[in-house]
């Protein structure tokens, strides 16, 4: 191993190239498998999204279908049918990963268990994400992301109840990027597993734990038969003053948050707040936060949101100007870090939330168009001749 | 798979253990949650984890809520965060600990860090040298490039420059009384750790021998921002409103469908009757109310999303009469999707969470045992291998600089 500090050669690398070479079978749909896949398309990998143009999720290409699906390919296929699952089985043969997000049910009547696709590729990595696990007595259960953030407990974590919906943390979706990203984690560890060991494997991933499994604080005060002190939703945990505070203009806010003794000498300074042993240490002005948080909001509703973050920021106070898309779409800095990406049709989508600090940020193309890589599907990787395909086509099996 | 095998894919897991990670070798330099995450999440897979703290110890560790019991204060927060990692006490500013840290980054496949100050070291050796070496994740509010790049801020401010705290609260029927509003419990450092698990794997697929080192430059803004899918969907099909304040009639929908909320006689609970087969059994869970034979305010489904406001009026008085539990499983038995909305005592007791060893323990020295969350998957190689998952994890000690 290199000692991480002896200069070396010169060298650069082609970041693109990652998962050049491997194949995914994506038969996931909404937005928690799809997100997933489409980071593995921006990391080298060749995602082929199984769909139907009979079936509604994947024929109406609804907006938020463009963000979520880019760097793909689609072929369309009815995996009701024999002769579909014969293509499927055989497609399967030749990739390398299989993400799903079917019903037991769904899963079982058209041979499309891992058990049945393990016959056909032993070492195949099997990505099964489901609302509450595929164990359990719950297993069976109808669920979907938006719903698991209730379940899970988020939503009374959030904001005030009210029957509007209005600020309680069930949109935007969290638990479909979230288990998004455990899919991704999970896939990427079971890829070095199989180029260490040849082996594949199967992931039963539920939506409700790897929701659960983000709210240790809640959990670990219950365990301890505690009342959760912070909601940290309004404020952050373990940070004074802190909160969401209006300013002058329409809509306008700021967050700050402070949360050590310097960030309050900054504060102090920033507000001219006198110097008050009451607020000596973190732990004694959590204590005062509401006292402290009205300071900060009488000071923040005599400027405009640009003045209190450019203030707040000249004496280093963790602070930002509360922004909707718009603004984020137009925002330089934002720019500047190409985060997000007009493609296709104009419209944005979104590349890695991460980039190599040379620049790099992963590819991002257009969605692809219903069915549009049928002929290299079953063609080109599968063989199967144009005059068969014509007749699965008129069969109703490419459908 | 044609890809050629990476320079750390030559080490791999015992036989019979599916651990993917096994062999790596992962150096954690920060001072907050989201990386310790992500540290114990590459550990949980098999990486060895080196934590660096301060001589006086992670600043977590001073922050409750505490396990039970005499001694010095353990945080069961650092608890999860850090259970099987090996934790070293040494101050990196000073000169005199730099051979140190070098010998433990010489040994890394990766290291993860914080663009603070005391990392400047680190910050040199691995981003501005662009050598050979480990990979590295450097972590900050807003990331190493841009205009913002050297702002202060944290995971809480990020959500608020980043959009989602402003998405979270659209639409508002008084935009002044429902601010901007942040994820729940440590959900923004949980998720920020996440997407740099993520990131670091990528990185530790990218390395190659003779090649440069890929070095990952992670913002808390971009983890955000990254999540604007609804966002984005709502503003292509010109359906997000010029402001917060909430139109006529506007209902809750995300990517998939609708949702209501319904007050119950104990609680609350959400259901999705989305599909019109779905509407139709709930309608009779209902009881068959008159209004929902009204096919201009619930005929459809896109009557029903038009209609959204209107609907959850009509529908409170009923379950303000029945009980979230008993509503949550008749309506799953009946085949719609519906939740009630727990309480963190409720997962505690949740038959599914247990039926699957969710939790685990943490246990330290003369403490009382508590459960904490586990991992949310299960997993098993094709020739059976299992993910070695202890049940009980030991509360991670800080040791000297000079017991190393």
């Amino acid at each position: 191993m290199s000692d991480g500090l002896s200069p070396a050669p010169s060298a650069t690398a082609d970041w693109t190239q990652c998962l050049n070479g491997v194949r995914v079978v994506d038969f996931s749909w909404v937005v928690a498998g799809p997100m997933a896949t489409k980071r593995l398309g921006a990391m080298g990998a060749e995602i082929i999204k199984i769909e139907s143009a009979t079936r509604p999720e994947f024929s109406l290409r609804h907006a938020w279908f463009s963000v979520v699906n880019n760097n793909k390919r689609s072929c369309t296929l009815n995996i009701a049918s024999a002769e579909g699952q014969a293509l499927i089985h055989a497609l399967v043969a030749e990739s390398d990963i299989v993400v799903e997000n079917f019903s037991s049910r769904v899963l079982t009547k058209n041979n499309l268990s891992y058990d049945d696709l393990r016959k056909v590729k032993p070492d195949i990595i099997y990505v099964s994400a489901s609302g509450l696990g595929r164990t359990g007595p719950e297993n069976e259960m109808l669920a979907y992301g938006s719903l698991l953030q209730g379940y899970s407990g988020r939503v009374a974590m959030i904001g005030a109840m009210n029957a509007g919906l209005e600020g309680m943390g069930i949109a935007p979706g969290w638990t479909d990027p979230v288990t998004s990203l455990w899919e991704g984690f999970l896939i990427l560890a079971a890829l070095r597993h199989h180029r260490a060991t040849g082996e594949g494997c199967y992931i039963d991933l539920s939506m409700l734990e790897a929701s659960v499994t983000l709210l240790p604080d809640a959990l670990l005060h219950a365990a301890l038969g505690q009342a959760t002190a912070e909601q940290g939703s309004e404020s952050e945990i373990g940070a004074s003053p802190s909160g969401c505070f209006r300013c002058k203009g329409e809509d306008a806010w700021v967050a700050v948050s402070v949360r050590d003794d310097g960030e309050w000498r900054g504060l102090r300074a920033a507000l001219d707040v006198p110097d008050d042993p009451a607020f000596s240490g973190r732990e004694a002005r959590i204590a005062r936060r509401t006292g402290l948080n009205a300071i900060v909001a009488a000071w923040c509703a005599g400027r405009t949101a640009v003045e209190a973050e450019a203030t707040l920021q000249s004496h280093g106070v963790p602070s930002a100007i509360s922004q909707g898309i718009r603004e984020v779409l137009d925002d330089p800095h934002l720019k500047e870090r190409d985060l997000f990406r007009q493609v296709g049709d104009g419209s944005w989508s979104i590349a890695l939330p991460w980039m190599e600090a040379g620049g790099w940020r992963g590819g991002l193309s257009a969605p692809p168009k219903l069915g549009a890589d049928n002929d290299y599907v079953f063609g080109e990787l599968l063989g199967v001749s144009p005059e068969e395909q014509a007749r699965l086509k008129a069969a109703g099996v490419i459908a | 798979m044609t890809q050629s095998a990476a320079s750390d894919e030559t080490k791999s897991a015992r036989p019979g253990t599916f651990a993917p990670l096994a062999g790596l070798v992962i150096l954690e330099v920060c001072t907050g949650a989201a990386l310790s995450f992500a540290a114990r999440l590459l550990g949980d897979l098999g990486a060895e984890v080196v934590k660096i703290e301060p001589p006086e110890g992670d600043a977590l560790r001073r922050q409750g809520p505490f396990m039970s019991g005499a001694g010095e204060p353990a945080s069961a927060l650092f608890g999860y965060l850090n259970a099987g990692k090996r934790c070293v006490g040494m101050e990196i500013a000073d000169p005199a600990a730099t051979p140190l840290l070098a010998r433990f980054v010489g040994r890394s496949d990766l290291v993860l860090f914080d663009a603070n100050a005391e990392a400047a070291l680190l910050r040199d050796l691995l981003v501005a040298g662009r050598r050979q070496g480990p990979a590295a994740l450097v972590f900050s509010p807003y990331g190493l490039k841009g205009a913002r790049a050297d702002r202060a801020g944290s995971s809480f401010t990020a959500q608020h420059s980043g959009g989602y705290a402003y998405h979270q609260a659209y639409p508002a029927t008084d935009p002044g009384k429902v601010p901007p509003t942040g994820a729940a419990d440590r959900e923004a450092d949980m998720i920020l750790g996440l997407v740099a698990a993520n990131a670091a794997l990528w990185a530790l697929m990218s390395r190659r021998d003779g090649e440069a080192r890929p070095v990952v430059d992670l913002s808390a803004e971009d983890g955000f921002a990254y999540l604007l899918v609804d966002a984005l969907a709502d503003l292509k099909e010109g359906r997000l409103g010029p402001t917060r304040k909430r139109l006529p009639g506007q209902g809750i929908t995300i990517a998939g469908g609708l949702v209501w909320f319904l007050p119950c006689s104990d609680g609350a609970i959400m259901v999705s009757p989305r599909e019109d087969h779905q509407w139709a059994r709930w309608v009779k869970m209902m009881g068959d109310p008159a209004w929902a034979r009204d096919k201009e305010l619930c005929g459809s489904r896109a009557i029903r999303t038009t209609n959204a406001a209107r609907l959850q009026e009509l529908m409170e008085p009923w379950a303000a009469g029945v009980k979230a539990q008993d509503t949550f499983r008749q309506a799953q038995a009946a085949k719609i999707a519906c939740f009630p909305i727990c309480s963190a005592t409720d997962l505690l007791e949740n038959s599914q969470l247990l039926s699957r060893l969710f939790f685990e323990t943490l246990s330290a020295p003369g403490k009382t045992d508590i459960a904490m969350p586990g991992l949310p998957f299960l997993v098993r190689s094709s020739s059976g291998a299992t993910l070695p998952r202890p049940r009980r994890r030991a509360f991670p000690q800080l040791v000297e600089q000079a017991d190393v």
